[in-house]
């Protein structure tokens, strides 16, 4: 094992000179392609048909004048590296800090705050929102679909909330899945491999009417468990599966008016090991447990042409998740509207404005460790938007203002307003700034939820008593919004079309986050008798500020050679307003990696072969409570090779993970998760794609 | 130690797979491609050598607007484009956001992004003498003068004639021989 360290140094240096001196001659050419347009014009039209463009110069690089950090993660991206599913093609985008805590849970963020429960970053499935009121945040493991069927994924770090509503504070994303015209015909894709031990999906697309296409899909995987560190506990599994089918109806006449109509179904057992405080003994209790999860949801969304740059839309969904774990058994229900107007006013300004309302309701049935004040409750959430944005200097200078105004059952009126403004002196360059203000809203764990923490045992080393001493978080009914006042700068730079730079700088100051504080030490009787309680209340003392920044480079040095650099950089420091937490570690500090790079080559070889390598760099962190544990940092590299022996035949091979056996990458935050580490393997697995 | 092993293993597999890198690096085309944006944005500059637009839509104009609906895929051509001159008028480009702006425009290009308004944007049109342009699939069809496509990654463009003629747009014998389909009904 001691090489390894080396070695892994040799090779990252080795990949960087070696993209380095290889790139020198296709920077040249780059550089010379600036002239390019004007020459490709004094061709005369004979000239031009015979040439013939490749499929790396149609997507090549356009400059793009939104004035917030956005990345696209396009299909092919996520064809080429290999991922299996949606929070593992995160990584893909540039300062997104993406940790897998077990094979069935991750913890993703944007900009800091990372976790289980990281509760800053908003993500929406095609309009449908998918995060979760109940502990505000995501579970990543039930949001799938056939990955083929991805158009792309929109990342946008830093505050989104004009737009997007509350707890868009440092992100959000957007899958978007392709419409239904775009997916004819069938597609079957079949693998199996070390951790992916068993996965299929199949996808038929087919026309209802000139103007109207339909497609339905079904997935399923059964997923391996990864290796637990744990010298009591080497039985427990992580294992996973789930089963999911849907389907998309796409409308449009190219009359000004269409209309999609989608819905999913899934359904899923995931293994677990989990670690529950208990007032009797032996007062921790290890649990190998079976999370039970189902959902569906239906959406339905209608869009108008009113003019040349006026449209309507509606979208209405429904959303219903499901969850039985040892803890916890949860039901919610959603219900959402919204309408949107976009329309240009005189020359100079485009407006969008909108409304919107949820209805969220729960419902808690296991008390056992977990309690709700009110098993049941619905939620109201009610907001309009409006933005304008300004051509100060027509397609030179754009300022874009705009606020969210909402209304929500636990804080009242939230108001997340923005400022950017966007200067494009040329088709190259690109220089923009924003603020901007977003909240993130209590979360019903916040407002409702007590549990133990842990429960030290009676007479034992840290618990002189003779009772035990619950460490027990408990709800706060009058919890504040968290805020955030984000400041950000960006540049983008692009030479040629095939060299592209995105970077971002941003200040984030961020006031009332949620947090525990020491509460009173009460004397309490259960049934197992008396202990003594040591109360957490949830309260908003904390107060943060991060700086940073992120850098994207892409360039394709030949027509069948693509590479992708990416660096991103945090700083993040926390504050309390009440002293007795002045000097105690905080996991918002260190459970986020200060800085993460990566490099991704993309080669077309001859006899239609494809050779794609990803190598990931992650600082090292902390993560996990009551202790918190040093993850170290980690290099790794992924690998594929993809073969298409006939037109609608794939064959991929591809490796994870493969510079080391296994490596931890997160321990979650919840002390659900006090005495094992899980590792990330290095996994291999073999994938069929056929189309007809 | 298996761990050693392993590593040895390890070092052999990535250093035939780098040398294979670089050998099939090297193998492949290496000449750039033209921009598939920049090739399309010549093309519709080349159309307007061969159209002749009617007397009246030229005069009183000091400049020759070429317009744009939509998300363009030109990128970086668009600014040669800027100092070019078509029928001795500076060319102008400018994205229409009113039917009125519409009437204004020589060359229209219609953008996927619009794909879903096809019809409405034709129907403001109407007879104007406006060279329209797109990538749209049924784009010629639907009443478009000029489609543009890739036939196995090689530019092709093909021409509605009964539109033109309706648009008081005259097309050159040439340009019609080198469209890859004329739809003259």
């Amino acid at each position: 094992m001691r090489s390894l360290p080396a070695f892994r140094f040799v090779l990252a240096a080795l990949a960087g000179l070696g993209a380095w001196s290889a790139g020198l001659s296709g920077l040249l050419s780059a550089t010379t392609a600036l002239a390019e347009p004007a020459e490709l014009s004094d061709l005369n039209l004979e000239q031009l048909m015979g040439m013939q463009i490749t499929s790396a110069s149609k997507k090549s690089q356009k400059l793009s004048d939104v004035a917030a950090a956005v990345h696209v993660i396009t299909q092919e991206d996520i064809r080429r590296s290999g991922v299996t599913s949606i929070p593992e093609a995160l990584r893909l985008a540039p300062g997104i800090q993406v940790a897998r805590i077990d094979a069935n849970k991750w913890a993703i963020s944007a900009r800091g705050f990372n976790g289980r429960f990281a509760n800053k970053l908003l993500v929406l499935m095609d309009g449908r929102s998918v995060y979760t009121p109940t502990f505000a945040g995501v579970y990543w493991e039930v949001q799938d679909t056939v990955l083929e069927d991805i158009d792309r994924i929109e990342v946008i770090r830093g505050p989104g909330a004009t737009v997007w509503g509350a707890n868009a504070v440092n992100g959000v994303i957007n899958i978007i899945t392709k419409q239904a015209g775009k997916t004819r015909g069938g597609e079957i894709s079949v693998g199996a491999g070390s951790q992916e031990r068993a996965f299929g999906s199949a996808r038929y697309g087919f026309e209802l009417s000139d103007d109207t296409h339909a497609r339905v899909y079904f997935k399923g995987f059964d997923r391996e468990r990864f290796p637990v560190r744990d010298a009591a506990d080497r039985g427990s599994s992580d294992a996973w599966n789930m089963q999911r089918g849907g389907f998309r109806l796409d409308h449009d006449g190219k009359a000004g008016e269409r209309f999609t109509l989608q819905g999913d179904l899934y359904t899923g057992s995931l293994r677990q090991s989990i670690d529950l405080a208990q007032l009797s003994a032996p007062y921790s209790l290890h649990v190998h447990d079976t999370a039970n999860v189902s959902g569906a949801n239906l959406l339905g969304r209608w869009q108008k042409a009113l003019g040349l740059g006026e449209e309507v839309s509606l979208q209405v969904y429904y959303d219903r998740n499901v969850r039985n774990e040892v803890f916890l058994n949860e039901t919610r229900d959603t219900f959402d509207i919204d309408f949107q107007h976009h329309l240009g006013v005189g020359e100079r300004q485009d407006l969008i404005w909108g409304l919107g309302y949820r209805y969220s309701h729960d419902n808690f049935s296991n008390p056992t460790f977990v309690q709700f004040g009110n098993g049941a409750r619905g939620v109201h959430l009610f907001s309009g938007f409006l933005q304008d944005e300004i051509s100060l200097v027509p397609e030179k200078l754009k300022l874009t203002l705009g606020t969210k105004l909402e209304h929500n059952d636990f804080t009242g009126f939230e108001i997340q307003p923005s400022l950017r403004l966007a200067w494009t002196p040329n088709s190259h360059h690109a220089l923009w700034g924003a603020v901007s203000r977003a909240v993130r809203t209590p979360s019903r764990s916040d407002d409702a939820a007590n549990t133990h923490l842990l429960v030290l045992p009676p007479l034992s080393g840290v618990n002189p008593t003779g009772f035990p001493i619950a460490v027990s978080p408990v709800h706060n009914k009058a919890m504040n919004a968290e805020t955030l006042l984000g400041f950000e700068l960006g540049y983008r730079f692009i030479p040629s079309s095939s060299l592209s730079l995105d970077t971002a700088l941003f200040y984030n100051d961020y006031d009332r986050l949620r947090t525990i504080s020491f509460g009173p030490v009460l004397l309490r009787r259960s049934a197992n008798g008396l202990y003594i309680d040591q109360t957490l209340p949830f309260s908003n003392i904390e107060s943060a500020r991060s700086y940073g920044g992120e850098a994207s480079l892409v360039w394709n040095p030949l027509s069948n050679w693509s590479l992708q650099a990416q660096y991103s950089y945090l700083g993040l420091e926390t504050t309390f307003s009440d002293r007795q937490f002045a000097n105690n570690i905080n996991l918002d500090e260190i459970s986020t990696p200060q800085q993460q790079w990566s490099l991704r080559s993309g080669w077309d070889l001859p006899q239609h072969l494809e050779l794609d390598l990803w190598l990931r760099y992650v600082d090292r962190i902390q993560a996990g409570i009551p202790a918190p544990l040093r993850i170290n940092d980690y290099l790794t590299l992924d690998a594929r090779l993809g073969w298409r022996p006939h037109p609608s035949l794939d064959l991929a091979l591809v490796g994870q993970n493969l510079l080391d056996g296994a490596h931890p990458e997160f321990i979650m935050e919840s002390g659900y998760q006090q005495h094992t580490v899980v590792e990330v393997p290095r996994a291999f697995f073999l994938k069929l794609n056929w189309r007809f | 130690m298996a761990a050693f092993s392993l590593t040895i293993t390890k070092k052999r597999i990535l250093a035939a797979l780098g040398a294979w890198l670089l050998l099939s690096g090297s193998a492949g085309p290496g000449q750039p491609a033209p921009d598939a944006g920049a090739l399309q944005l010549a093309f519709l500059y080349n159309f307007t050598k061969f159209v002749e637009w009617p007397a009246s839509s030229l005069a009183n104009r000091s400049e020759f607007e070429l317009c744009i609906l939509g998300d363009d895929p030109f990128g970086a051509a668009l600014d040669a484009l800027n100092s070019r001159t078509v029928r001795d008028k500076p060319v102008q480009i400018s994205r229409p956001r009113s039917a009125a702006a519409l009437q204004r425009c020589h060359v229209l290009y219609v953008s996927q992004s619009e794909g879903w308004r096809l019809r409405q944007i034709l129907q403001e049109i109407g007879t104007a003498p406006i060279l329209t342009v797109s990538n749209l699939e049924d784009f010629a069809e639907l009443g478009g003068t000029i489609r543009q496509f890739w036939d196995d990654d090689r530019p092709r463009f093909e021409i509605n004639m009964a539109v033109a003629q309706k648009s008081r747009l005259t097309l050159s014998s040439k340009l019609l021989e080198l469209a890859a389909r004329v739809i003259r009904e």
